[in-house]
């Protein structure tokens, strides 16, 4: 049966043949199965959330093949590569990523604004995701009058909204304390209940050794050291 | 809905930027205010001549001499009406004069001279000695209405008063602003003319088409006169304001430039706050398409705000406020004191011009450096 991703001998290298060249990685071959919790873990620079974006479809590698459900994305025209990002990917960036002026609900119900859905759809979706995260009550407020770890449910709600089959979290506990760090390892886990497949970057121990993850991929230099 | 929801989100995120977009408004509709006064204004002064002129006659012949224009003996009226193709010939009596007490020009024209298109806002054309009728500019000017006497100095420096019957409107405001009508024998002996001349003849033809042959025959007939036809004047008031605002253009070319350089300057440099936004947009699934669908109604809600807001200011300027900055530049014209407001005409070609010139290039240096980031991986965007 074909994994959910699987990547061929992916090579990424930025500024190619100039003098600043940087080879991010270096012909990564792994596969992950539907349903599961795989973790990337390697120091900084090891080339972790060079590896997510390429999986997550938000660039094309320098060489090398990526399937997602079966479907080869690494030669995708942008708008394809686009859709595809949009219907099989939710994405927990390491610094939120989450527009400042914008309120909650508008942060979470971005990724449906160019999509047929009506609004008084978007927003029930909005409330009901809030509920499950406990913010009901901050749906009009600002996102710089939350604290760190409410803006982190913010940026799982947004990644959430669009249902998507793949969450994908880039360095998801950096800005948290281990409280707030152990409470997001169980809402991924409840997110991995609902039948999401779960790919996360890290070097926080307390991620990787968590017994969520059921794959762990360890990088250094762009190349993939060891898989248990 | 989908194109709805966007425009929603554009019309957001200029809200959020409301300081940066407001400042961008204000001297985009500044630049469009001028711009679009100096058009107003020439084309509201070029419109009100053609009024002015629409039922003058077709040949105004008048006599130089020394190369300045003079009075015109009577007897040339018999000879020329004598020309085939001349319909009528009618001597005109009228003059300036200059009111010290106002310091302002009037226009004194005795009524069988008189312009057909005059119509009397209240009163009575005067009918008797010592009576006249006054534009609305002199009424204001000197304070007086109907009933009321105005009082002149004549050549003789002597005080002359007139019963004022009438104040005239009209279509133009300046057609009548600075007018004073008076009875022929009234103005005869208030300026001194003498019983055989006249200011000028007007030579009434009875087709059209041969107003150049007969202008042409009466300059070979009596070489110091001048025939001056309708359309020589109506083409020469157009030449004269079409010039001024050129002029005007060309000095409003380097406020032009300012905002040209402003706008290529938003065009290349997207800061990075947008440039982050437009990165996380795309990561979360918008398309490039999406993008610049976004930047688009950004891009038409500023520039068209701007036009409109633009448009108005400069037809309150123009048409309400006397075009007090532009005036002394495109008037430029001594006898059209005391002031007169200009009416209304707008040309919808000249909106056209004025949108087209200033909401397609806003748009696009909107658009470029938008479409420059949505194309760029969201990963490198998101970073700005």
């Amino acid at each position: 049966m074909e994994s959910l991703i699987r990547t061929e001998n992916v090579k990424k290298i930025y500024n190619a043949r100039r003098p600043d060249e940087f080879r991010a990685l270096e012909g990564v071959s792994l596969q992950v199965e539907k349903g599961e919790v795989a973790v990337l873990k390697g120091p900084s620079g090891s080339g972790k959330t060079t590896l997510l974006s390429l999986i997550g479809c938000m660039s094309r590698p320098t060489a090398g093949n990526i399937f997602v459900a079966g479907k080869n994305v690494s030669k995708l025209s942008e708008r394809f590569l686009t859709r595809t990002r949009q219907q099989t990917f939710g994405f927990i960036f390491q610094q939120f990523n989450l527009l400042r002026d914008l309120s909650v609900m508008e942060n979470i119900l971005l990724p449906l604004y160019p999509q047929q859905i009506k609004i008084s759809e978007m927003l029930e979706r909005g409330r009901e995701l809030l509920a499950r995260l406990d913010m009901e009550n901050k749906q009009q407020m600002k996102i710089n009058q939350l604290s760190g770890g409410e803006q982190q449910r913010v940026a799982i709600a947004r990644a959430l909204i669009n249902d998507p089959e793949i969450v994908i979290a880039d360095e998801p506990t950096a800005h948290l304390d281990s409280k707030l760090s152990i409470d997001l390892l169980g809402l991924l886990e409840e997110i991995n209940r609902m039948g999401k497949t779960i790919i996360i970057a890290t070097h926080d121990p307390l991620v990787y050794e968590h017994p969520l993850m059921t794959r762990t991929l360890a990088l250094r230099d762009g190349r993939l050291e060891e898989e248990s | 809905m989908r194109h709805l929801k966007i425009l929603e989100y554009a019309l957001s995120a200029l809200w959020r930027r409301k300081y940066k977009n407001l400042a961008i408004v204000l001297v985009y509709c500044f630049t469009i205010a001028v711009l679009a006064s100096i058009l107003f204004l020439t084309h509201a002064l070029k419109t009100e001549a053609t009024y002015l002129l629409a039922d003058a006659p077709e040949l105004i012949v008048q006599r130089l001499f020394a190369g300045r224009h003079d009075l015109i003996p009577l007897d040339y009226a018999d000879q020329i009406g004598k020309i085939p193709g001349v319909a009528e010939v009618h001597p005109r009596f009228w003059g300036y004069y200059y009111d010290s007490l106002t310091e302002a020009n009037f226009t004194l024209l005795e009524t069988s001279s008189g312009h057909s298109p005059l119509t009397m806002l209240q009163g009575d054309l005067p009918s008797a000695p010592g009576e006249c009728a006054i534009g609305a500019g002199v009424a204001k000017v000197r304070k007086i209405d109907i009933g009321d006497d105005l009082i002149l100095i004549d050549s003789s420096n002597t005080g002359v008063s007139l019963e004022v019957t009438g104040v005239f409107s009209s279509r133009s405001d300046l057609l009548t602003n600075d007018l004073v009508i008076l009875g022929r024998e009234d103005l005869i002996e208030f300026f001194g003319f003498s019983t055989d001349l006249a200011t000028d003849l007007a030579v009434r033809v009875s087709n059209p088409r041969e107003v150049n042959t007969i202008a042409a025959k009466i300059k070979r007939q009596w070489p110091n006169t001048r025939p001056i036809s309708r359309s020589e004047i109506i083409r020469t008031y157009a030449a004269v304001f079409n010039w001024r605002s050129g002029m005007m253009l060309s000095v409003f070319a380097a406020a032009l430039v300012a905002f040209c350089i402003l706008a290529w300057d938003k065009a290349t440099g997207i800061s990075v706050e947008e440039k982050r936004e437009i990165g996380i947009l795309k990561a979360v699934g918008w398309e490039t398409s999406n993008i610049l669908e976004l930047k688009f109604w950004e891009g038409m809600a500023i520039s068209l705000t701007s036009l409109l807001l633009g448009l108005l200011a400069a037809y309150v300027h123009v048409f309400f406020l006397g075009a007090t900055l532009l005036t002394p530049v495109i008037k430029g014209w001594s006898v059209l004191f005391p002031t007169f407001h200009l009416t209304p005409f707008i040309d919808l070609y000249q909106i056209l011009v004025i949108g087209f010139l200033t909401v397609p290039p806003y748009v696009a240096s909107t658009l470029i450096p938008s479409w420059k980031a949505a194309i760029t991986d969201p990963e490198t965007a998101m970073r700005g």
